[in-house]
């Protein structure tokens, strides 16, 4: 590009001006222009650098024969007099904040070597320019029209930077990975996008820089994404989140997407740099567990189905039988088949959590009632257990009947099993204005502090020598943290090592006092 | 007194069996049915007084038979228990219009006082009719 050395007789798009009829514009004919316009349309005339002007409150657009070099035919002399928004729309979201400044503070702008795509021979190109921007004002230093020194550099830029070897390795790295890559400026404006990024989205550079993000997220995804982005604008920081990218074939995939501000020595945003990890197959890999896991409760529970059916008629039939061993035998398998149902039931609502499938059906019920029932449910099966029910409690609670009987099934099953020497469980209600807390404790094992913090996690397991004795998945406290979060309640446990452990959790009242 | 003819419909045959097993201890008739064709012509050849039937079966959803069955006045009076290992289905199987219904795996008590208070509904039913 032979910027420095303009062709161009100067002075042929000033007697353009001249030559347009303007009677039909909102300026009017050239005779009534005001007298500052036609001094700065003189002014740069016949200057050999390129300058703009940009007059009135619509920015109509002049220039010199300068500048006409860098717009080749397409805008020349087309844009003459035409408003900057219609005659530069690529340009616009960068320039017009500067344009606006400069209008509302009076203060000249001044970039280097800064990316302000422009329309020309067929496409959006890329362009690099230095430029300033300083207010047109009349005597009294009213602002009427801005004058914008604009000197392209793209060839030398992208000479000196993208050509520099630690540039190419840059893009030869970016190119070698599978992962799309890109870059920004700081507005959010595309200036890199690696190959994959544009084998994926079947879109040229040009293509995607002049349509933006929203050639590359669906329409209804936009809105978030510009939130996270706007969040992580304002605080300028590194970020990571997940949005899906429209592949060219139509495909929808999910990507997750780090991001990392790239600082100026003052310390502001000069461009974003970010990565995209493809995380469909993760996403689709997870759902096809999820089905796996339905199916296989569902077929797991078949057999167990005909299994318990078939124990609890021998019961029926033996379990007053002279022969101790057949009775006993058939309860300890009627209280193993219940197990094991519960165990594929929170296998099949552990993967339902994950997946934010688990249905709450509420309704109005009385606390006592399900302590009540649970309570008698558990006597029938751990024989030996003393189960102490104290300060009965009568609050009406808006929950799941099923689910709150589960979070306390779970509950005092976990007494039981990590209380294995001691046989006395004390269930307790206390209720607040508006909250009520049930409490439940075993004189068991207790937990150490670092087992209380974790105590709620999936597959969490108290970690002692007696750990083997027992079993579980290590969910039972996980499901009953989650079931009782869905009711706008809050769990919780206090233990001591060796003496003892109290797992509580505490519900909204239904029409507190 | 006839005894009280109940029929079945699942496309699981131990499922079937064990049910027989259990019912037939009670001294019901039980009729059991591994395809949806079955039932239809027991329905005609020899109406039930009691349905249990499976949600899921393959090629067959018994929330849709349970429907089609109570849209026909000559089989509405006949009480339906759906029962199925699929959780937290009672709500759309209510809505099929079933009359009961059972979760597998499922407590033998819990499941005869299901059956015989459909036993009572269709008496219910029967005296309505007449």
């Amino acid at each position: 590009m032979e910027v420095l050395q303009p062709k161009l007789n100067s002075g042929k798009t000033a007697d353009y001006v001249l030559e347009k009829d303007w009677s039909s514009h909102p300026l009017g004919p050239y005779e009534f222009w005001p007298t500052t316009l036609k001094c700065a349309l003189n002014i740069i005339k016949h200057s050999k650098f390129p300058k703009l002007i940009f007059w009135g409150v619509d920015l109509f657009v002049f220039y010199n024969d300068a500048f006409r070099q860098s717009i080749g035919t397409e805008k020349h002399p087309a844009t003459i007099g035409m408003r900057f928004d219609d005659a530069y729309p690529e340009s616009k979201r960068r320039m017009r904040p500067v344009i606006e400044k400069v209008l509302q503070t009076g203060e000249s702008s001044y970039f280097v070597d800064e990316l302000v795509p422009i329309q020309r021979n067929g496409c959006i190109s890329e362009a690099y320019w230095t430029f300033s921007h300083s207010p047109l004002m009349d005597e009294f230093g009213t602002p009427l029209g801005i004058f914008l020194d604009c000197f392209e550099t793209t060839d030398s830029f992208t000479k000196t930077s993208l050509s520099r070897p630690a540039a190419r390795d840059f893009k030869s790295l970016s190119d070698s990975l599978s992962q799309p890559v890109f870059a920004t400026d700081a507005t959010g404006v595309i200036t890199y996008a690696n190959s994959s990024l544009l084998a994926y989205t079947g879109k040229s550079f040009e293509e995607l820089q002049s349509a933006g993000w929203e050639d590359i997220v669906p329409a209804e995804d936009l809105e978030n994404v510009i939130d996270d982005w706007k969040d992580a604008v304002a605080l300028k920081s590194s970020y990571s989140t997940e949005v899906r990218y429209k592949k060219h074939n139509g495909e929808i995939r999910s990507f997750l997407v780090s991001c990392i501000p790239v600082l100026d020595v003052n310390g502001s945003v000069i461009r974003w740099v970010g990565s995209s990890f493809d995380i469909q197959s993760l996403k689709d890999q997870e759902k096809e567990k999820d089905i796996f896991i339905g199916m296989a409760s569902h077929e797991l529970k078949t057999p167990v189905t005909s299994i318990k059916a078939y124990v609890q008629l021998l019961l029926r039939k033996y379990a007053t039988n002279e022969d101790k061993l057949l009775a006993n035998s058939l309860t300890k398998l009627d209280a193993q088949v219940n197990s094991l149902t519960i165990l594929i039931k929170d296998m099949l609502d552990l993967s339902k959590m994950k997946t934010g499938n688990l249905e709450l059906n509420k309704g109005q019920f009385c606390v006592d009632n399900i302590i009540r029932d649970v309570i008698d449910e558990l006597a029938l099966v751990h024989i030996n257990h003393n189960f102490n029910y104290q300060n009965p409690d009568k609050s009406v609670i808006y929950c799941d009947k099923d689910r709150i009987s589960q979070v306390l099934i779970n509950l005092l099953t976990n007494a039981i099993k990590y209380a294995p020497d001691s046989y006395e469980i004390s269930i307790t209600c206390e209720s607040t204005n508006d909250t009520l807390r049930v409490s439940i404790t075993d004189k068991g094992i207790g937990l150490s502090k670092s087992d209380l913090e974790h105590v709620f996690e999936r597959f969490y397991r108290s970690e002692g020598k007696n750990q083997a004795t027992f079993p579980g998945f290590g969910i039972g406290l996980y499901i009953a943290a989650d079931i009782v979060q869905r009711h706008n309640g809050s769990i919780g446990a206090e233990s001591t090592l060796g003496v003892g452990s109290t797992f509580y959790f505490d519900l909204p009242i239904s029409n507190p006092v | 007194m006839k005894n009280k003819h109940i029929a079945v419909l699942d496309d699981n045959k131990d499922i079937l069996e064990m049910v027989k097993t259990i019912l037939e201890l009670e001294d019901y008739e039980v009729s059991t049915c591994n395809l949806l064709e079955e039932l239809e012509l027991l329905m005609i050849t020899d109406k039930p007084n009691v349905i249990i039937c499976d949600m899921l079966m393959s090629g067959e959803d018994g929330r849709n038979v349970c429907k089609t069955f109570k849209a026909d006045p000559t089989m509405a009076d006949v009480p339906f228990i759906l029962f199925t290992a699929h959780p937290n289905a009672e709500k759309s199987c209510m809505a099929a219009k079933a009359d009961f219904f059972l979760e597998k795996p499922f407590d033998i008590t819990k499941f005869f006082e299901s059956v015989s208070q459909a036993i009572e509904l269709e008496q219910k039913l029967q005296t309505q009719a007449a």
